[in-house]
């Protein structure tokens, strides 16, 4: 008999073991993460976008210069052991400018995706599950804004808002929002219908409270997926803004703006022309792979459709 | 159909007055003088009560909504205001420019479609050859590259290196053909490879899923070649959809055009809109947008219409 305990502590003990390793697995973002990472590039997607966090975390320990810098002695300057990539007509170091544009980079695309997801989704869920004269005003106003190409309408905005980081943000942030919305609206279409919302409402939840706990989180899937491809979009509006002198506002260094600077120099230092659009196609090579593949993971019926 | 068509274009109606009010609210919405926003910087030298009796005249004065019946009146006729800085009508430079950009935008468009529907037949027929691969690299990286930076390195690649094509300017197609073709060869790569690289993703799986299709099955167990399944049942039903839909691209095509034709300085809307922002030629701006998103629209529209005629599940869907 007291075997008979022993054995079951014994069990209880290993079970609890193998319980703590299994929970920590099946965590949600471990598991996804997981299971991300088995679809093909996903892990060189992920390692692009955590090299690029490491450069804008970093920049300010590891960058040789001071990114603002100028020296005329050293204007346009080759690579060379001192300038790793070389210098721009003012004699800025290009590494050193690389490494803070990441900053600019993924600041605006962790930003302004905020604001498209936010929006998006508040449209979305509450056009998709009132349904009548409010989805119809939502979705009427997403075919607007979705009329105009995101490019021009970021444009207008800024010309609007007037140069620089904060009007970039919400520029961006606001063009990205019909996708977004469009996105979450139809999932929402599909899960108001599920059992689980007759449920809730069986037991006498509110509208407000069947969108927020229980419709929002089981239409979350797309949004990850979307999320992930609007970052790469906002990555390449607010570089080719900043090209176009309408973006970030010199000397703060982008990539975009760098481009700009080499676009101007390319017959003498066609060299400045390289990292920076790089950087920029590699970083939004990694959101699209990334988003691919969690759309491979969270809606395998899609996988390989697209 | 009639009654589609009747649907659609209703339906448009709400939109585009949207889309106006939303163009219309870019001038209201500067900080400042109204006044400025609509004459410029001579504005500033202005006594009050010239100031007062402008914004009477301009209907300044007036509520916000009844400006706004008031200006789509003016632009329903036509009057689309005047530059800031040329003061001349901006009607007629928005329209000049937006030719040339339809221009750019429909060769940059053939020019896609000519590579992408090979490529994604291929890719698709031949699944995990070497072509397929090579083809599905060419569309990964084809969406990712920024405009800018393509262009940057076709001026490099074909214009500092190996000079051999203009980098700079246009030139008539109607009064010099060659030359002008010339001038656009680098622009319609750096604006349809995007373009490409999107519709052969597109190709490649409507292929596939035509090709899992039953009467495929079928044409293949009654002993049809594999030539004349791919070629007369498959391609022809995988293609009608790809053709269509990619004629959603147009404002993919003006969003492009803005990077394209400032890169080539070509004479296009969207370089127009550009140069008009960093000028600060606000109605410039306004119009330039609004064409842009109506095109937009109406590219739509028509792409939906076509769809719905050449596929009539679309219709009673």
């Amino acid at each position: 008999m007291a075997g008979g305990i022993g054995m079951q502590t014994e069990t209880g003990i290993v079970l609890e073991r193998t319980g703590l390793r299994t929970r920590l697995l099946h965590l949600p973002i471990v598991d996804l993460t997981r299971r991300v990472l088995r679809v093909r590039l996903a892990g060189f997607a992920i390692a692009v976008i955590l090299a690029t966090v490491l450069m804008a975390t970093l920049a300010g320990v590891v960058a040789p210069y001071e990114p603002n810098k100028v020296n005329p002695r050293d204007s346009l300057a080759p690579p060379s052991a001192h300038n790793w990539l070389g210098t721009d007509r003012l004699g800025r170091d290009q590494l050193t400018r690389l490494l803070y544009g990441a900053r600019i980079s993924l600041a605006v695309a962790i930003t302004s995706v905020v604001i498209s997801v936010g929006l998006g989704m508040v449209m979305g869920v509450v056009g998709g599950y009132l349904g009548g004269i409010v989805d119809d005003v939502f979705m009427r106003l997403v075919d607007a804004v979705a009329a105009f190409p995101s490019l021009v309408l970021s444009l207008a905005l800024v010309a609007v808002m007037g140069i620089g980081l904060q009007s970039v943000i919400i520029a961006i942030g606001v063009t990205h929002i019909p996708f977004m919305a469009r996105v979450v609206r139809s999932q929402v279409l599909r899960e108001r219908e599920r059992d689980y919302v007759l449920a809730a409402r069986a037991i006498g939840a509110g509208d407000g409270r069947i969108m927020l706990r229980h419709v929002t989180p089981n239409s979350m899937q797309p949004v990850i997926v979307q999320t992930s491809i609007t970052m790469g979009y906002a990555v390449i509006i607010e570089a080719s803004l900043s090209f176009l002198g309408v973006g970030i506002r010199p000397p703060t260094p982008s990539w975009g703006g760098m481009l700009k600077f080499a676009f101007n120099t390319m017959d003498i230092a066609p060299w400045l022309a390289f990292a920076p659009g790089i950087a920029i196609f590699l970083l939004v090579l990694a959101f699209n792979l990334l988003g691919d593949a969690l759309r491979d993971v969270l809606d395998p019926r899609l996988r390989g459709a697209i | 159909m009639k009654k589609y068509i009747i649907r659609r274009l209703l339906h448009m109606i709400p939109v585009m007055l949207l889309l106006s009010m939303i163009v219309f609210s870019l001038l209201r919405l500067l900080p400042g003088d109204p006044i400025f926003a609509l004459i410029g910087e001579e504005s500033e030298g202005l006594t009050p009560e010239l100031k007062t009796q402008l914004r009477h005249q301009l209907g300044l004065d007036r509520p916000v909504p009844v400006q706004y019946a008031l200006w789509l009146g003016d632009v329903f006729q036509g009057d689309w205001g005047r530059s800031m800085l040329t003061k001349r009508p901006v009607s007629s430079e928005v329209f000049n420019r937006l030719a040339f950009t339809f221009q750019l935008g429909i060769l940059a468009w053939v020019f896609s479609l000519v590579i992408a529907l090979p490529a994604g037949v291929i890719s698709a027929v031949k699944r995990n050859s070497p072509a397929d691969i090579v083809v599905t690299l060419i569309s990964i990286v084809g969406i990712a590259v920024p405009h800018f930076w393509l262009g940057m390195m076709l001026i490099l690649t074909f214009g500092v290196f190996w000079p051999i094509l203009p980098t700079h300017g246009a030139v008539s197609l109607l009064d010099n053909p060659a030359q002008g073709l010339r001038h656009l060869v680098l622009p319609i790569i750096t604006l349809g490879l995007g373009l490409a690289a999107i519709n052969m993703r597109q190709t490649r799986s409507a292929m596939l899923e035509v090709l899992r299709e039953d009467y495929i099955r079928t044409a293949r167990a009654k002993g049809l070649q594999e030539r004349a399944v791919i070629w007369i049942h498959a391609i022809k039903n995988a293609l009608l959809p790809v053709v269509t839909v990619a004629g959603l691209q147009f404002g993919r095509i003006f969003g492009g055009a803005v990077i394209t034709e400032t890169i080539f300085s070509l004479p296009g809307v969207g370089r127009l809109a550009v140069e008009s922002v960093l000028g600060r030629d606000y109605t410039m701006v306004q119009m330039s947008v609004m064409v842009m998103g109506l095109a937009v629209l109406i590219a739509n529209l028509v792409t939906d219409l076509t769809y719905a005629y050449l596929d009539p599940r679309i219709r009673y869907g």
